[in-house]
């Protein structure tokens, strides 16, 4: 019997991807945690050699300059200033760098505007019949915004962040030492996670909604608020370029909350199957109708 | 760098012998500097050094 190589699976390539950045992004931080450390020892033997001083203040009115150096460098080490890059794939615009990756990628320069986040909700949500009470808006963006703060991943290294843990902690606490590495350690921030957030915020809203008098709301069409919800706060934080949704197939088979693959509609009669893998589908098995941008 | 432990009533006595009195002997005043180098390490207040100065010259 031969045994022949199986061709990896599109979830596979993906989570062996994410092993390989994890990986690379350990070995940074790593790499990073040496420097500091030899910044820092660097800085302690230094005022151990300090031999001359005459009093106290003296002493002290040395070593605070050279505490202040040594932290200047951690700073500059950990957050630097980035210089700008133009990308060859737009305008040449300004682009930052991505905590997840470290790469230079293409972002949208405009800061991010909760208003902007709460029009889109607005808009997005306005084509579905709202419950009594109206849509919650104000908490699902103050869901975006705790989303965006906990670590956007397209922007760069939040340098105020470090020098103020760096100015109010002691260096060799314990504390200081996992609060430097939780700012250090890039947030991976995946959709699923967003929108299990987005779901819960969702099912404790709807539990306030007052019924139509057709009865009971029913729980997938909180499931759809939570999934057009999750794709708006997605939009906004990565902007238009990030959520090209994938070209319509037909009203079975929708595109899925990351965009990457269609899953069957809630009621096409194969809800029990929505994860079921439809990526050598070349036609939807209920309607025939061929998958766009591939010949049948 | 070594962690120098010393009461605050001892580096009080510390400073007199290194600075008021100058009486340390050559390692005395080693491991003594090495202490107060080590508080400023430890990013002790110009304050908590003051008291120790201040201490230092109004005790006999």
């Amino acid at each position: 019997m031969t045994l022949t190589q199986r061709t990896p699976t599109t979830e596979e390539e993906r989570l062996a991807q994410d092993v390989q950045r994890n990986a690379e992004i350990a070995r940074r931080a790593m790499s990073l945690t040496q420097q500091v450390d030899n910044i820092w020892t660097n800085y302690e033997s230094d005022i151990a050699g300090l031999r001359n001083w005459k009093t106290l203040e003296e002493l002290h009115a040395i070593a605070v300059p050279r505490r202040q150096q040594a932290l200047a460098s951690i700073v500059t080490l950990l957050a630097p200033t980035p210089p700008p890059l133009s990308c060859s794939s737009c305008t040449g615009g300004p682009v930052s760098y991505c905590r997840a990756c470290f790469e230079g990628r293409r972002t949208t320069p405009t800061p991010l505007r909760r208003e902007d986040l709460v029009k889109a909700l607005i808009d997005r949500l306005g084509t579905m019949t709202p419950p009594l009470g109206g849509w919650p808006i104000k908490e699902l963006a103050d869901v975006g915004m705790a989303w965006a703060a906990h670590g956007h991943p397209m922007t760069q290294p939040d340098r105020e962040g470090l020098e103020k843990i760096l100015r109010f902690d002691q260096y060799h606490d314990k504390q200081f030492a996992e609060q430097l590495l939780a700012w250090a350690t890039p947030t991976p921030l995946r959709k699923e996670a967003l929108e299990s957030i987005v779901g819960q915020a969702i099912g404790e809203a709807s539990l306030q909604w007052i019924p139509r008098p057709a009865g009971v709301f029913d729980a997938s069409e909180a499931s759809k608020v939570a999934q057009r919800t999750t794709e708006t706060i997605w939009a906004w934080l990565h902007g238009p370029q990030e959520a090209t949704p994938l070209p319509v197939w037909c009203r079975h088979l929708l595109a899925s909350s990351n965009n990457s693959e269609y899953v069957f509609e809630d009621h096409s009669g194969f809800e029990n199957c929505r994860l079921v893998r439809t990526t050598e589908w070349n036609s939807c098995p209920i309607c025939a109708a061929p998958r766009p941008g591939r010949t049948p | 760098m070594t962690p120098l432990r010393l009461t605050r009533e001892a580096t009080v006595r510390a400073y007199q012998l290194l600075v008021k009195e100058g009486t340390a002997t050559p390692a005395e005043r080693e491991h003594f500097i090495q202490v107060f180098n080590a508080l400023i390490v430890a990013r002790w207040s110009m304050a908590g050094l003051r008291w120790i100065k201040d201490q230092a010259w109004r005790r006999a």
